[in-house]
């Protein structure tokens, strides 16, 4: 009889994920026992367990490895990733830090299920078996069904979270399908071996296709592709700020990773599928972007504004795939990293902009911003000129990037398409700013002053946005190599 | 280096600005205007550098901005950018010393995009890599916008968002084109891919493509221009912006517009700007002589100016689609004088808006008895709109009109009566609101001009005399350049092509440029 062989344990490979695991269990235990612990104490070990995750990460550099019986891959990819979402995490805790005062949340719980979305994020980027993938798919999805409805008092959150945890368990039930199928056909759920095989025999089984599709549905759903993108206008306006950021920034940007995971892997040379699955995309694309853009055209309230604008950077992004060649996808990882910035900034604006029972939420509550707080509007500008993408803006940058990849692999309808319905950006994201500038204010908002924390996020997002705008080649070049170790 | 400086000295001004206090009011427009008075006295030095008379690009630099794409910080200037830098610098200091009175809200913010615009518009200048320049076109866009939206008068937001809207909208079709070219560029030059401008010249394009990308890309500088029928954005834009707003608009950023077509597409669309200038050119005819009637119709100044504007660039345009020396020169020249005429005009106009809060020409009427100096301005800039000889008009608009008898009299004969029309409208114009009894009462008390607008016309007055006076010194200047836009264009024309559809050149013979040079 065979016996059990035990595989090799490297826990250095995932010394981020443990790190911000234990950071997080910590703050649970600490929560529990300790009474009347302050805000600020749970913050900082927040922030100190992601730093250390960051840099733990930053040492995985170059290492190009499989591990846990080729369950997690370590490549520079998932290290830049990870690196991301991390810088995501922090100013999402800073920005909370500041929110959850002002409705008193229970904080500590809070938090920790922040972190653990995080941590469902890094082992999305990490993941070399589809097993693995879902699993970190469902840590993040079931983390934010909690946190979306963590403003216990309004009607909007709960509703917000009900309609999320169904269509997000819908989805789900979606992928696990599409795995099966892929399963079934192939033996197995890892996905470098499922790409060797792609590239011998099944090619073109219908089933393997079905199953694929499948998968696609189900992470079309959580990344809000049109015709799949109903729950997030809803969900993004009845999440508390925070959580619609992360949802926006952080969420969006692990359902990406695990399409490139899937689908996007140069290991996984299944090229006569690519002509199928490049197809699909490219309506799911143009969809996107002219339903995206469309919606976000009539909307009042700026979250949902917000919303349908993510919508339609989901349609850009997923250009990415139609083009189908490195640039793509480097274009794709830089973009990810320009839209967190502008994204999280701009909701850091709605946050700061409002005090408590006195959100402004319509866009009209923007009117008269810039004589009140002249530091806010101007902030609010630089992130919706990034994420119409004027230069010299990381929003530009990536967008220019993200198009070009179109166009060098000839797709250049999508490219043109992407373009038009940029232009018909501009005119909601100019909305905003000729509120805030060019139009008296109708009814006063009492001020709130600016704390710390927030204007750490602020700042923080808008010298994001600006570097990568203007000196954007380290990145660049980080991304670029990683995708080449690939 | 010195480029350098001179682009960017204004925009770390404004950086630096926005650490002023809010509480120092009067603060920020000193310091706005010393801060344009750096690149100015800058143009100094670079006057002295600047090779006269010597073909190619000078005070060139070249560092690598993003290199994992092949976008580089490389400049240079030829005779065209030397002289719309000078220009640049000029009127900015002018434009922040005429807000000094007329701007009273948020005064920080106006200083700020204006020093914002004016890095924007000298790197526009600058850039000779195809991405570096758009980044700073687009960079105009902004500060504009803002300055139209915020410190307009009446229907702003419209003017406005319609600005930012049209041009936007050419640009981002430029921009697919620039990608194209690109892609097509690392095809075929087998080089690392680069943006620099003469790596596209280079390129061997299929007539039949060509065609498209021309029109993709020379859309946003039609806009800009304005080109009949792109020009609707114009009347608000100009209409409702504050003076300084206007005057850099008509000054600056629609010579941007032909900036750019003679930088960039003729060269690197030759064929496609031949195939299509029977095309321009009745467009900018139509311009002229459409502009110059609905300008004699406008009830409101600034709009009559407006459409002068249009009227005057599809003049000027003419004069290059003539693709002779004389035409082109006179093109080039002809968006100095227009920059400095109707730059002057707009403050003109502003100065009486300050005083009297409208902008009807009803309103006003004798004003030459109540304000004899500025109604002497008013002249010399209005003449020299006209093209009177001894102004700056007269020698642009008649080198234009030199350069059209050398290839079509049907063009000429029209684009004249378009001459005949600027002079009536502007003439009316002067003597509605100068001469004449003063009719409304709130005109006697007018107060003539003060010392601070004085001095903003008076340099342009000079300017005015001197280019009309002393050509030669200007048009030594642009020579080489114009020259060199004629080389590349001369290869591509057959045999009087002007009445005659003109099928393009089969063989597709890109214009002598050295390309050795391209991979420096």
């Amino acid at each position: 009889m065979t016996s059990i062989q035990i595989p090799e344990l490297s826990f250095s490979l995932i010394a981020p994920e443990l790190i911000l695991c234990t950071a997080a269990i910590v703050i649970l235990l600490v929560d529990l026992y300790v009474k009347n612990v302050e805000r600020i104490n749970i913050t900082l070990l927040a922030l100190i367990g992601i730093v250390l995750a960051f840099f733990s990460a930053g040492t995985l550099y170059g290492a190009s490895e499989l591990a846990f019986s080729w369950l997690i891959i370590r490549d520079d990819m998932s290290v830049v990733i990870d690196q991301i979402f991390l810088i995501g995490a922090a100013l999402i805790v800073l920005m909370s830090h500041h929110y959850s005062e002002r409705y008193h949340f229970p904080y500590g719980e809070y938090i920790v299920l922040l972190l653990f979305s995080t941590l469902g994020m890094l082992i999305i980027s990490a993941s070399a078996d589809l097993i693995t993938l879902f699993l970190g798919v469902e840590l993040v999805s079931i983390t934010l069904f909690v946190l979306t409805g963590f403003e216990k008092k309004s009607l909007l959150s709960g509703e917000a979270s009900l309609k999320y945890l169904l269509l997000g368990a819908f989805s789900s039930a979606f992928m696990v399908y599409g795995i099966a199928f892929i399963f079934g056909m192939c033996r197995t759920t890892n996905l470098i071996s499922i790409g060797s095989l792609l590239s011998e025999d099944f090619i073109g089984s219908p089933l393997l296709i079905l199953g694929f599709a499948l998968l696609l549905v189900g992470l079309g759903f959580k990344i809000a592709l049109a015709p799949f993108h109903m729950w997030a206008p809803d969900v993004y306006q009845g999440a508390p700020t925070p959580i619609t950021a992360w949802i926006a920034a952080g969420s969006k940007l692990a359902g990406f990773i695990a399409l490139v995971r899937v689908f996007s892997l140069p290991d996984i040379s299944f090229h006569p599928l690519a002509r199928t699955w490049v197809e699909g995309i490219w309506w799911l694309s143009l969809l996107t972007m002219i339903i995206g853009n469309a919606g976000a055209l009539v909307q009042k309230d700026i979250k949902r504004m917000l919303a349908y604008s993510s919508i339609a950077h989901g349609g850009y992004l997923s250009m990415a795939f139609v083009s189908h060649n490195d640039v793509g996808l480097q274009a794709l990882l830089f973009y990810l990293a320009a839209y967190l910035f502008m994204t999280i900034g701009a909701f850091a604006v709605v946050i700061a902009a409002g005090r408590h029972g006195e959100e402004r939420r319509r866009i009209s509550d923007f009117a008269g911003l810039a004589k009140r707080r002249p530091f806010l509007a101007a902030m609010m500008s630089l992130f919706l000129l990034s994420l119409a993408g004027m230069p010299p803006t990381a929003g530009f940058i990536g967008k220019v990037w993200l198009f070009g990849s179109a166009i060098q692999a000839q797709y250049y309808g999508l490219a043109i398409v992407g373009i038009l319905t940029t232009l018909f950006s501009f005119y909601y994201y100019l909305r905003v700013i000729v509120y805030m500038y060019m139009r008296d204010e109708e009814k006063e908002f009492e001020a709130e002053p600016l704390s710390v924390s927030l204007t750490l996020a602020l700042s923080l997002s808008a010298l994001g946005v600006l570097i990568l705008g203007v000196f954007p080649n380290t990145l660049m070049k980080v991304i670029t190599n990683s995708v080449i170790v690939l | 280096m010195l480029l350098t400086l001179i682009t960017f000295i204004p925009l770390i001004g404004a950086a630096l600005l926005l650490c002023v206090p809010r509480s120092m009011e009067g603060a920020h427009k000193w310091f706005a205007f010393g801060v344009s008075l750096v690149p100015l006295i800058l143009c100094i030095p670079l006057m002295i550098v600047f090779p006269y008379g010597e073909p190619g690009f000078h005070c060139a630099a070249l560092v690598s901005w993003i290199p994992s794409f092949g976008i580089d910080y490389r400049i240079g200037i030829d005779g065209i950018s030397f002289v719309l830098i000078i220009l640049t610098t000029i009127l900015t200091t002018i434009s922040i010393a005429a807000s000094f009175e007329s701007i009273k809200e948020k005064e920080k913010e106006f200083y700020f995009f204006l020093l914002l615009l004016e890095t924007g518009m000298l790197g526009t200048f600058i850039a000779l890599d195809m991405f570096l320049f758009f980044v700073f076109w687009e960079l105009m866009l902004v500060p504009m916008y803002f300055i139209i939206g915020v410190w307009g008068h009446g229907e702003r937001i419209y003017a406005s968002i319609k600005f930012f809207l049209y041009t936007a909208f050419g640009s981002a079709l430029m921009l697919l084109v620039i990608f194209y070219l690109y892609f097509e560029a690392a095809n075929q030059l087998g080089a690392s891919p680069s943006f620099h401008f003469e790596n596209f010249v280079a390129l061997t394009l299929d007539p039949g493509i060509q065609k498209w990308l021309f029109v993709g890309f020379v859309l946003a500088f039609l806009i800009k221009m304005p080109l009949f029928p792109f020009h609707t954005w114009l009347p608000y834009a100009h209409t409702e912006a504050p003076t300084a707003g206007s005057v850099l608009l008509a000054g600056i950023l629609l010579k941007s517009g032909v900036y750019g077509f003679l930088r960039f597409c003729i060269p690197i669309f030759p064929q496609a700007v031949i195939a299509f200038s029977p095309v321009l050119m009745t467009l900018a005819i139509i311009g002229v002589i459409y502009g110059a009637m609905v300008a004699m119709v406008q009830r409101d100044v600034k709009r009559l100016v407006a459409y002068s504007s249009v009227s005057h660039m599809g003049m000027l345009l003419a004069g290059i689609l003539a693709w002779n020396l004389q035409g082109i020169e006179g093109g080039i020249i002809q968006m100095v004088n227009h920059g400095l005429s109707t730059g002057a005009l707009f403050l003109i106009v502003g100065m009486i808006y300050d005083r009297r809060h409208t902008r009807e020409v009803s309103e006003f009427g004798g004003l030459s008895k109540v304000m004899p100096v500025y109604a002497t301005f008013f002249m010399i800039f209005m003449l020299s709109s006209i093209g009177l000889p001894g102004l700056n008009g007269f020698v642009g608009e008649f080198l234009i009109l030199l350069g059209l008898m050398g290839h079509s009299i049907f063009w000429t004969i029209l684009a004249a009566t378009g001459v005949i029309l600027g002079a009536a409208y502007m003439l009316w114009l002067y003597q509605r609101m100068m001469f004449g009894e003063v009719k409304v009462e709130a005109n006697r008390e007018l107060k003539d001009l003060n010392r601070r607008e004085f001095h903003i016309l008076l340099p342009i007055a000079i300017f005015c005399f001197l280019i009309g006076v002393f050509p030669y010194p200007l048009q030594k200047t642009l020579e080489p350049a114009a020259k060199q836009i004629v080389e590349y264009i001369q290869p591509h024309l057959t045999a009087e092509p002007w009445l005659a559809s003109i099928p393009l050149p089969n063989e597709n013979t890109s214009p002598s440029i050295n390309n050795e040079s391209n991979h420096e």
